[in-house]
């Protein structure tokens, strides 16, 4: 039985435990509506670059572009994105068994993975990990039978392209420079504030979506192409890519935020249904040795008189 | 229009752009034409008057149609959103890394893109 004492303490840990996660949880939630004003400022311009993507990619330059150029996946990037921070419930974990799961299946059994070349449509020979956010990389640090490419740090310090812009220059100068055949992605998805679902996603080759149907819009958009139609999907290209990596980390930002809302939720409830057990218990203890005290009042009393 | 939200949406009189093959400068009524934009300062002629400004524009590709003008950029930064400190830095930077290197190599292009992005940048924030 702890002592009235014990259990003071323990109340005012707890309620200050609860504070903490109130506060964490409120902060989350402002930056998830941050992270989701980025999201809607980022749709105009990426709906333009997907337009002329697949206007000018639907055609014969599709081929010539070393970032379309699809080549036998043998050497492959991973670019993982955690965060920074915990205290976010399964968040980080999800990503690093994701990508541990992928390097599994798809790790050709005689590079040191379980895929077999006969079954599956294809393997990879080697598969290198690039990793955002500091627990990732603490993660994948830890296990040193997987080979990093590199790590990028202060991603989240500030919610702005330019890191995209910089992973991305660097992950596309490999992989034109053949150093990489394949790039994928493995990131939270934003579905909304209580729910995320992990998704791994190719990012190059770059994969122009809807063939047919862009070349009909293609033929309306009656413009004079300078230099010309190549040119343009040269400088196109990379945007497309960065796009996609600022996507992703503005995706995982919101996801992070979210899933710690509601991680902190959680913890908020769970300190106030323990401060009302403590509570209770508390009172019961002091009644108790308020009883117990005032019996040795009467019985003291009463040896008295006798 | 750049990643980060819409920087600028203004009726103007004239736009001078770094063009990819050289300067272009646009005039209302221009044939439509799209295309590529290099690093550089782009300046434009606000209608309601006032003198010319000036925006830093890190690449990115350019849309003329009849009586509007689309700049799709990476960035695009005013006078006064520039960090000339970080650009000083990062023209250091990428400069030295650069005095090692040959054109041959993967890296070249990439650091010779950030020198002179922060060149531009440079040479905004002083004008």
């Amino acid at each position: 039985m702890p002592s009235l004492k014990d259990i003071r303490r323990r109340i005012r840990s707890v309620s200050n435990t609860r504070q903490i996660t109130k506060a964490m949880k409120m902060i989350a939630a402002a930056r998830l509506r941050k992270a989701q004003m980025a999201i809607e400022a980022r749709r105009p311009y990426a709906k333009r670059i997907a337009e002329i993507i697949s206007v000018l990619a639907g055609r014969s330059e599709r081929e010539d572009h070393p970032l379309l150029a699809a080549r036998e996946p043998k050497k492959v990037l991973i670019l993982s994105l955690t965060s920074d921070r915990g205290m976010c419930g399964g968040f980080n974990g999800n990503i690093c068994r994701e990508t541990e799961k992928y390097v599994r299946q798809h790790l050709s059994r005689e590079f040191g993975g379980t895929a077999d070349p006969a079954n599956v449509a294809f393997v990879h020979e080697s598969i290198e990990l690039a990793v955002i956010g500091k627990k990732g990389q603490d993660y994948f640090g830890r296990r040193p039978q997987y080979k990093v490419f590199k790590n990028y740090r202060g991603v989240f310090e500030k919610i702005g392209y330019e890191k995209a812009c910089e992973i991305g220059e660097e992950v596309s100068s490999a992989y034109v420079g053949e150093g990489l055949d394949a790039v994928y992605m493995v990131y939270n998805e934003f579905k909304s504030a209580i729910s995320q679902r992990v998704v791994v996603e190719k990012l190059l080759p770059v994969e122009p979506e809807g063939g047919a149907h862009a070349e009909e819009q293609g033929a309306s958009l009656d413009f004079e192409y300078e230099p010309n139609k190549a040119g343009v999907l040269d400088e196109v290209l990379p945007l497309y890519v960065n796009n996609q990596i600022y996507r992703a980390i503005l995706e995982s930002i919101a996801s992070e935020m979210g899933a710690r809302m509601t991680a902190m939720d959680n913890a908020t409830r769970n300190a106030s249904a323990m401060l009302g057990r403590l509570t209770l218990q508390y009172n019961r203890a002091r009644q108790a040795a308020i009883t117990k005290e005032l019996m040795e009042i009467v019985g003291g009393a009463e040896a008295l008189k006798g | 229009m750049t990643p980060e939200g819409r920087k600028l949406s203004e009726p103007v009189k004239e736009v001078t752009t770094p063009g990819a093959l050289g300067e272009l400068g646009v005039l209302p009524g221009h044939i439509p034409i799209l295309t590529v934009l290099d690093i550089g300062a782009l300046t434009y002629l606000p209608a309601k008057g006032g003198g010319p400004r000036q925006l830093a524009v890190g690449g990115g590709y350019l849309e003329v149609d009849r009586d509007r003008l689309v700049v799709i950029t990476e960035s695009a930064e005013f006078k006064e959103d520039i960090d000339a400190e970080r650009a000083r830095k990062a023209k250091g930077d990428a400069t030295k890394k650069l005095d090692g290197l040959d054109s041959g190599d993967a890296q070249f292009d990439l650091l010779a893109k950030r020198r002179k992005r922060a060149k531009v940048r440079l040479q905004v924030a002083s004008s």
